[in-house]
C-alpha cells in the first residue's frame, strides 16, 4: 500500500494556506492538515504525526521558536522534522539550531517547489 | 505570478482560482485593517493597535508574492518594518506616522491596480 506524505502547516494567513495546500496536494500528491496557529499547530501535530511540520516563523499567541522547542521536548514528536518559513529580515540561525528545526523555507517562496525544498531539508525520506 | 491560476495543477484550476479570487477580495479588508489601526496609534500609543498594524502588513508582505502580487510588497514591508519598530519599542512619533499614511496611500494604489489587472486576467 502506498503511503502518502503528511505534513502539518501553520500560518496564520489564511489566503496562503489555502494557496499552499492545494500546491502540496496536487503538484506533490500530500496530505496537508493547516493550522491558523501555533497551539492548534502542535494538538494537530500530536494527533497527527505527520512527516513533517512546516511552521510560520510569526504567528499570533506563540511563534515558530516556540512551536519547534515545544515539539522536540515531547517524546512523542521530537523525531518529526520541522521546516520554518519565515523573511530574510527576521532569520535568526542561532535560534534556528538552538530549538533543532531541520531547515528554513525564505518567504517569498514558490509555492510549486515548496515540497521540493521540504522535501530536500527531510533528506528525502519517503517525500 | 509564482502559480498561474489559468490551469497548470490538473484537477485543481477552478479551486486555485478561487482561492486568488478570496486573495484578492480579502485585500480590503486588509488596507482597512492597517488604516484602523493606523489612525489609531496617530491618536496616541497603544500596544493592540501596533500588533494589529505590524502583523497585518507583516502578513500581507509574505503572501502578497505567491499570488504575484509583486507590487504590493514595497509598501507592505516598508509598513511591517515599522509597525515592527513601533510594537517593540512601545513608541512612535508624528514624523513617523505620517510617513507610514504615505506608504498606506501607495499600498492603496498597488492593491488597486493588482485588483484590476486580476480581474482582467479573470475576464479573459
Amino acid at each position: 500500500m502506498e503511503t502518502v506524505f503528511r505534513v502539518v502547516l501553520m500560518d496564520d494567513d489564511p489566503d496562503l494556506r489555502k494557496l499552499v495546500k492545494l500546491t502540496l496536494e496536487f503538484t506533490a500528491g500530500w496530505e496537508v492538515i493547516t493550522a491558523a496557529d501555533g497551539v492548534e499547530g502542535i494538538e494537530a501535530v500530536r494527533s497527527a504525526k505527520p512527516d513533517v511540520a512546516v511552521v510560520d516563523f510569526m504567528m499570533p499567541g506563540i511563534d515558530g521558536y516556540e512551536v519547534c522547542r515545544r515539539l522536540k521536548a515531547d517524546p512523542e514528536t521530537a523525531h518529526i522534522p520541522v521546516v520554518f518559513l519565515t523573511a530574510r529580515k527576521e532569520l535568526d540561525r542561532l535560534k534556528v539550531e538552538e530549538v533543532g528545526a531541520e531547515g528554513v523555507v525564505m518567504k517569498p517562496f514558490d509555492p510549486e517547489h515548496l515540497a521540493d525544498r521540504v522535501r530536500d531539508l527531510c533528506g528525502g525520506e519517503k517525500a | 505570478m509564482l502559480v498561474d491560476p489559468s490551469g497548470d495543477l490538473e484537477g485543481g484550476d477552478e479551486l486555485l482560482a478561487e482561492i486568488y479570487r478570496e486573495f484578492r477580495d480579502g485585500l480590503p479588508a486588509r488596507l482597512e485593517a492597517v488604516r484602523v489601526a493606523l489612525e489609531a496609534l496617530a491618536e496616541g500609543y497603544d500596544s493592540e493597535a501596533a500588533e494589529s498594524f505590524y502583523r497585518t502588513a507583516h502578513s500581507l508582505k509574505g503572501t502578497a508574492p505567491a499570488f504575484g502580487a509583486h507590487g504590493l510588497v514595497a509598501p507592505a514591508t516598508a509598513l511591517a518594518d515599522v509597525g515592527r519598530r513601533w510594537f517593540e519599542q512601545g513608541e512612535l512619533d508624528a514624523a513617523e506616522a505620517s510617513a507610514a499614511f504615505e506608504e498606506l496611500e501607495r499600498l492603496r494604489i498597488e492593491v488597486e491596480r493588482y485588483s484590476a489587472e486580476a480581474e482582467g486576467e479573470a475576464a479573459g
